[in-house]
């Protein structure tokens, strides 16, 4: 490592459990996040800062006035643009260290496949309860973990799902999938630093997840009430009947 | 009758507005009641405005039958971002 690598990520290669092997790490991962809204502006600069070395960020949207009270990765100046080409421009002002590979439209079906299956972490950013179940199925086929967090208002939600370990619950075992649950930022509304805090949250369990280190959210729903700003934490076992994650496509052939 | 405590999360706190903030609910219950009975029957909020149904800290099925001392939370669902 360079010198100026060296000194760019001294703070980080104090802590014990990443030291140079750790940065080295991280500068040859590759990360898929999936949003670049008020959870995906704070994953992309906090992951881009701390030296993930490969960023596939997808994003079909455009900057709005509306967007910036809460999105801090784009600015007054980016309004009209493309949210990809936006968030790049401050990636690289960012760190240069960092490539990163922006994909301007929905990404779905085989072409979210293919990415998921590139990256070593894949972080959800999205905003709908459909985008979510759709990461996680293709996740677990995937074998890949995912980061997911969603916030509202003034509360939050993060975990962990460890979908290429076999004893992971996965976000299908939180969630049941009947029809739109959720509201959205734009109906309900939502308060800026909630979801920085869920974001850089996202991006900690990331950092964790590619170097191992710690012990993560994996098995464990983080909660956030931030008008009492309480944290709760619940137990997420796997469901036994998951129609995602309770049999492993390897059984069913070792079944049938 | 077997006692448990209820608290109502976030969003879900308009159903009970006179809680404070952050107060467990104590409940007399008939026994062999399940967390569907208690959600809709008892406490009368709507199934559908809950995602997120714990007991004693762990997430449970709404089929779960409540018993003397449960502690139980309830949140609405969140998928904003």
């Amino acid at each position: 490592m360079e010198d100026a690598s060296l000194l760019r990520y001294s703070r980080q290669i104090h802590i014990s459990g990443i030291d140079i092997a750790g940065q080295e790490k991280l500068l040859d991962s590759r990360v898929l996040l999936i949003g670049l809204g008020g959870l995906g502006s704070p994953i992309a600069m906090y992951l881009a800062s701390s030296g993930v070395g490969h960023l596939v960020i997808s994003d079909f949207d455009h900057v709005e006035l509306s967007n910036l009270q809460r999105q801090i990765i784009h600015g007054t100046g980016d309004i009209g643009a493309p949210k990809a080409e936006s968030a790049r421009s401050t990636i690289e002002e960012l760190n240069p260290d960092v490539t990163v590979e922006m994909i301007g439209h929905r990404l779905s079906g085989d072409e979210l496949l293919a990415q998921i299956e590139a990256a070593d972490v894949v972080v959800d950013a999205t905003d709908n309860f459909g985008s979510r179940f759709e990461l996680n199925r293709l996740c677990h086929q995937a074998r890949t973990p995912l980061v997911s967090g969603a916030a509202i208002r003034m509360e939050g939600q993060v975990s962990v799902y460890r979908l290429d370990l076999p004893d992971s619950p996965c976000y299908r075992c939180l969630y049941p999938e009947t029809g739109e649950l959720g509201e959205r930022c734009a109906e309900t509304g939502v308060l800026g630093p909630v979801v920085g805090i869920i974001g850089t949250i996202e991006a900690t369990e990331t950092i964790k997840v590619l170097l191992d280190l710690g012990e993560t959210l994996t098995g464990r729903l983080l909660i956030l009430d931030a008008r009492t700003m309480e944290w709760s934490v619940m137990k997420l076992t796997k469901d036994p009947n998951c129609p995602v994650c309770s049999i492993s496509p390897g059984e069913a052939v070792s079944n049938s | 009758m077997v006692h448990i405590t209820v608290k109502l999360n976030v969003s879900l706190r308009k159903y009970r507005s006179s809680l404070k903030i952050n107060e467990e609910m104590p409940i007399l219950i008939p026994s062999d009641t399940t967390l569907a009975e208690l959600l809709e029957h008892i406490l009368q909020i709507p199934a559908e405005e809950v995602a997120i149904h714990m007991v004693n800290g762990i997430k449970s099925d709404m089929d779960r039958i409540l018993v003397e001392g449960d502690k139980v939370a309830f949140w609405p669902p969140v998928a904003g971002g």
